[in-house]
């Protein structure tokens, strides 16, 4: 397993790696370097904006002018220039372990190519497991706290090579410990199959609510979406170890492939009707493929 | 419903296990491969709407068992052989089939047999579940041609086997065989399917048949036909002891042909002159069976050559015959061959078109003549054309030598051990006499002559003059040729080998001066070398053939006979002969290796059966025969092939729903 992992980010992949950055200055030419703006009140210069006064708000901020004219007291709203924090939210439960080749390797290779892209671009990179292993335990190498610059890029290597999924989806609880322990807002690319029993909305709304910006990138193994099953089976939830005997007719498959091709729409729905991000990544396109669909797809980078 | 395969009880008892064994399959748990999926749910939520009517699953289930006792129940009702049962008890049915020379007339498509056989076929097809039949071929030797049997297939093949024989049918016979079984039966049945030639005579014989049959038919109690046939029995034997009893027997009749119209050669015989044997004549006998005149071409061939075409005109009903004298030819094979007129087939009977016939072989003879100077019997053996004789003196013998010869003539001479091949002994004397010598008899005058034995043809003994002669004392298969009241003065024997003696010496006779002498020389060594009194030129068919054994090694017990066919038949060889029924016309030949294969002749030559015109209406006692009933197509057809093609429907159709998984 260490071996295969160790292959994922050999010299090819830092060739892509580098291509893939190369084209994300391409696509995104004129952009600086933590030139992204926020839109809150604070040390920048081009103004963006006025709101009401309301106690509390800095005076300095006023615009006399306009009180002036208007009798109104309004604050005057500047862009903001800050570092970019990304987050990049992986789904280590033990159902990414499944698939062929395995969802959990190909998401490695997702999430290694965005923190690359990332921190080449002088952002704020920081990588966390969304699993059902306590934090820091035996089981998973905890977060990788903020970083920066091209150099890191092998520290995140090996973040992601000791990664190993395991235990259940728990998106929510995942994304709720994120939301309280990270102060900084950034982007917030959640990384997963989705299959989580919970449901998935309480925990993208939660990264809403908390002023994230969230960027959803779903891996689907198209022979789990699509399976050619027949025959007397005993199904077994690779999470839960939950055992169920099934009989597989053609039909039953396609109806279990219309319910696959349900749930992803329902989560592309849910993320479209709510501005989020949303992309469908088919394990059996090369990953620098889904990488450039990100960079035209926006959201990502801005 | 009957079953012939096996009871009833049996089929229960195993579908009953089978029933089980089934069931407790059923029931066993089926062990599924192990998938691991990602997302369990995702199935649970498939499934769910899928599981929702569970009672139609359920039911699909009993459906799936109940499919698979149902395939079970038609195996074993298969194994049963099931038939449909006719009401009624069944029939014992003899099927007397007519497969003789007339049955080969193509009047019939193919033939007459063939549509024999066709009919036959047809009524088995249609017998019932209890009926039983047997199969009788019907010609020179009847012969069942199996037991009673209730299996169609079996007499189907039985009829399938019948070829046809070039020989008359014994019709008298064959309904013999058929009494025989049927009697002691329930509800007799004979079906007599032919031609109805030369039926009638025989059938004439017949006690009872149709006549008490139908009566007895309606009523089927076993008893009552018991009561009828011991009855009849009596009345048969009472009759005349020639009657066939067929008394409580149905009979019936299918008559088969249509047409009359035949020429045949009758008759056709072929010597050697005896003089002459480089000659011979021949004799051809032809007859019209036909309504109208008619031409045909007679056409003589000797191994293969055509010695003579004669056309004959025939009137209706005429018998011609035709003489061919002084006919010569190297060959041995004569046909004689009857052709039509202009083009086409000359009749419905092409067996009896061609009759054979073989000449005796040509041969001079070696003789040796052990004689101390005997002129008149020197000048009489230089008479025989076909003989060469050497002469030794009597102190000159030696078996070894005599045995390079055809035939010896002992003068007064008597060995003292019998020579190695035919012998003619000259008043023989001492122990080494062929013939016990009982006495000596003064002056004798012949009294008995055994005229029709081929040595004494033509040879007259009356009033003959001797001096003496010895009295022969003759053993079992010894005959006297002449005798003096008691006293057998020339005796002969066949066994081991052919030998020949005179008690007396000719020279003290008067024989010497007699034509007899010459000839009874000349009839001697043409019998030792076997001539055509022995070598019959043409044997008929349907005829034990008595093949002569001469020329053959003398320790051969049995002697192979190929028939026209090709097909051998090995044959015992007593007193010197070989008994073999003849059934087929043409060319046989007899192997007896080391020595040379020899030729027969068969022809069928038989005016009778010539007679090919089929009789529609046979009787018996004035009582016409009709055609049988009660024989349904595909009343016992078998079910056992339509219950296992109906197993495998199913077992398809459970096959193809289960892995579309409909019935899952």
């Amino acid at each position: 397993m260490a071996a295969a992992t160790a292959a994922l980010f050999d010299e090819r992949f830092l060739k892509k790696l580098e291509y893939l950055h190369v084209v994300a200055k391409k696509v995104f030419a004129g952009r600086i370097r933590a030139e992204r703006r926020s839109r809150k009140t604070g040390s920048g210069v081009e103004f963006a904006d006025h709101r009401d006064y309301v106690v509390g708000d800095d005076l300095r901020y006023l615009d006399w002018g306009v009180y002036g004219r208007l009798g109104r007291l309004l604050i005057r709203l500047f862009e903001e220039e800050e570092d970019l924090h990304i987050y990049l939210l992986l789904d280590t439960s033990a159902s990414m372990r499944t698939g062929s080749p395995p969802k959990i390797d190909y998401a490695r290779q997702v999430v290694a190519a965005l923190a690359y892209v990332g921190l080449a671009n002088l952002d704020r990179i920081s990588i966390i497991p969304l699993g059902s292993a306590p934090e820091g335990g035996a089981r998973g190498p905890g977060r990788l706290p903020p970083t920066r610059g091209k150099g890191r890029i092998f520290k995140v290597f090996d973040f992601l090579r000791a990664v190993e999924p395991s235990g259940l989806t728990d998106l929510h609880g995942g994304l709720q410990s994120f939301v309280h322990q990270v102060k900084r807002r950034g982007v917030a690319v959640v990384v997963s199959d989705f299959y989580d029993p919970a449901g998935y909305e309480a925990a993208l709304n939660l990264l809403r609510y908390h002023r994230f910006e969230p960027f959803v990138l779903q891996l689907v193994d198209p022979r789990e979406a699509e399976p050619k099953l027949l025959g007397d089976l005993e199904i077994i939830d690779c999470e839960t170890g939950e055992v169920r005997e099934i009989t597989v007719s053609p039909r039953l498959c396609a109806a279990f492939a219309r319910e696959h091709r349900a749930l992803c729409e329902a989560i592309e729905s849910f993320c479209s009707k709510r501005g989020i991000p949303y992309l469908r990544a088919d394990t059996a396109v090369p990953f620098d493929e889904l990488i450039l669909r990100v960079f035209r797809e926006g959201g990502f980078l801005r | 419903m009957t079953f012939t395969g096996a009871p009833l009880a049996t089929l229960a008892g195993v579908f009953a296990v089978a029933g089980a064994a089934v069931s407790l399959l059923y029931v066993l748990k089926l062990r599924r491969r192990r998938i691991e999926v990602p997302f369990a749910r995702l199935w649970q939520r498939v499934l769910a709407e899928r599981e929702s009517s569970s009672l139609w699953r359920r039911l699909k289930r009993l459906l799936s068992w109940l499919l698979q006792l149902l395939l079970l129940g038609l195996i074993v009702l298969a194994v049963g052989d099931p038939r449909f049962a006719r009401g009624g008890e069944g029939r014992t049915i003899a099927f007397v089939i007519d497969a003789g020379a007339s049955m080969q007339a193509v009047d019939e498509q193919p033939s007459r047999l063939g549509r024999a056989k066709e009919e036959a076929r047809r009524l088995i097809n249609g017998l019932g579940a209890r009926d039983l039949a047997l199969v009788i071929r019907l010609d020179g030797q009847p012969q069942a041609l199996g037991g009673l049997e209730s299996d169609d297939r079996e007499l189907l093949r039985q009829i399938d086997a019948i070829e046809p024989s070039d020989t008359p049918a014994d019709l008298d016979r064959g309904l013999r065989v058929a009494a025989d079984v049927l009697r002691g039966h329930p509800r007799p049945t004979l079906i007599l399917i032919g031609d109805g030639a030369g039926y009638q005579a025989p059938l004439d014989r017949a006690i009872g048949g149709s006549a008490t049959a139908t009566a007895t038919a309606t009523a089927t109690a076993t008893a009552t036909t018991a009561t009828a046939t011991a009855t009849a029995t009596a009345t048969a034997t009472a009759t005349s002891l020639s009657a066939i009893d067929l008394s409580g027997i149905d009979v019936r009749s299918i008559p088969v042909g249509h047409s009359g119209e035949n020429v045949g050669v009758v008759g056709f015989a072929v010597r050697r002159y005896p003089q002459n044997r480089s000659s011979y004549e021949v004799f051809v006998e032809v007859q019209s069976f036909r309504s109208a005149p008619s031409t045909v071409k007679l056409e003589l061939t000797q191994d293969g050559e055509v010695v003579d075409v004669q056309r004959i005109a025939l009137l209706a009903g005429e018998r011609a015959a035709r003489f061919y004298p002084n006919l010569a030819g190297a060959g041995a094979r004569l046909e004689a061959r009857l052709r039509p007129e202009g083009s086409g087939a000359l009749d419905a009977f092409p067996l009896d078109d061609t009759a054979y016939a073989l000449l005796p072989p040509l041969k001079k003879q070696r003789v040796l003549l052990v004689s101390g100077g005997n002129l008149f019997l020197e000048g009489a053996l230089l008479l025989d054309e076909n003989a060469a004789i050497e002469k030794i003196a009597p102190s000159a013998w030696d078996p070894a030598l005599a045995a390079r010869y055809d035939a010896v003539v002992l003068d007064g001479f008597t060995p003292p051990a019998p020579p190695p091949v035919p012998a003619l002994y000259l008043d023989p004397s001492g122990a080494g006499s062929p013939f016990p010598v009982a006495g000596v008899v003064s002056s004798p005058a012949i009294t008995d002559v055994a005229e029709k034995h081929p040595l004494m043809r033509w040879v007259t003994l009356r009033d003959l003059n001797m001096t003496r002669s010895s009295r022969f004392a003759l053993r079992p298969g010894e005959v006297a040729l002449a005798s003096s009241a008691r006293d057998v003065l020339i005796a002969a024997r066949e066994v081991p080998r052919k030998t020949v003696a005179l008690g007396f010496d000719p020279r003290r006779s008067d024989l010497p001066l007699r034509v007899a002498f010459p000839v009874f020389l000349v009839n001697t060594l043409e019998w030792f070398a076997g001539d055509e009194a022995t070598l019959q030129a043409s044997y008929r068919t349907g005829q034990v053939w008595r093949i002569p054994a001469a020329g053959l090694p003398g320790t051969a017990a049995t002697v192979t006979v190929r028939d026209p066919d090709g097909r051998s038949a090995r044959v015992p060889v007593a007193e010197g002969r070989a008994s073999y029924y003849g059934r087929r016309v043409g060319f046989h030949a007899v192997l007896a290796p080391p020595a040379p294969e020899r030729a027969l002749a068969a022809s069928l030559a038989d005016p009778l059966e010539s007679a090919i015109q089929p009789a529609r209406e046979l009787s018996i006692g004035g009582q016409r025969l009709t055609a049988p009933e009660g024989f349904q197509t595909g009343v016992r057809r078998e079910l056992w092939a339509w219950l296992v093609l109906a197993a495998l429907a199913l077992a398809l159709v459970e096959w193809w729903t289960y892995n579309r998984r409909i019935t899952v």
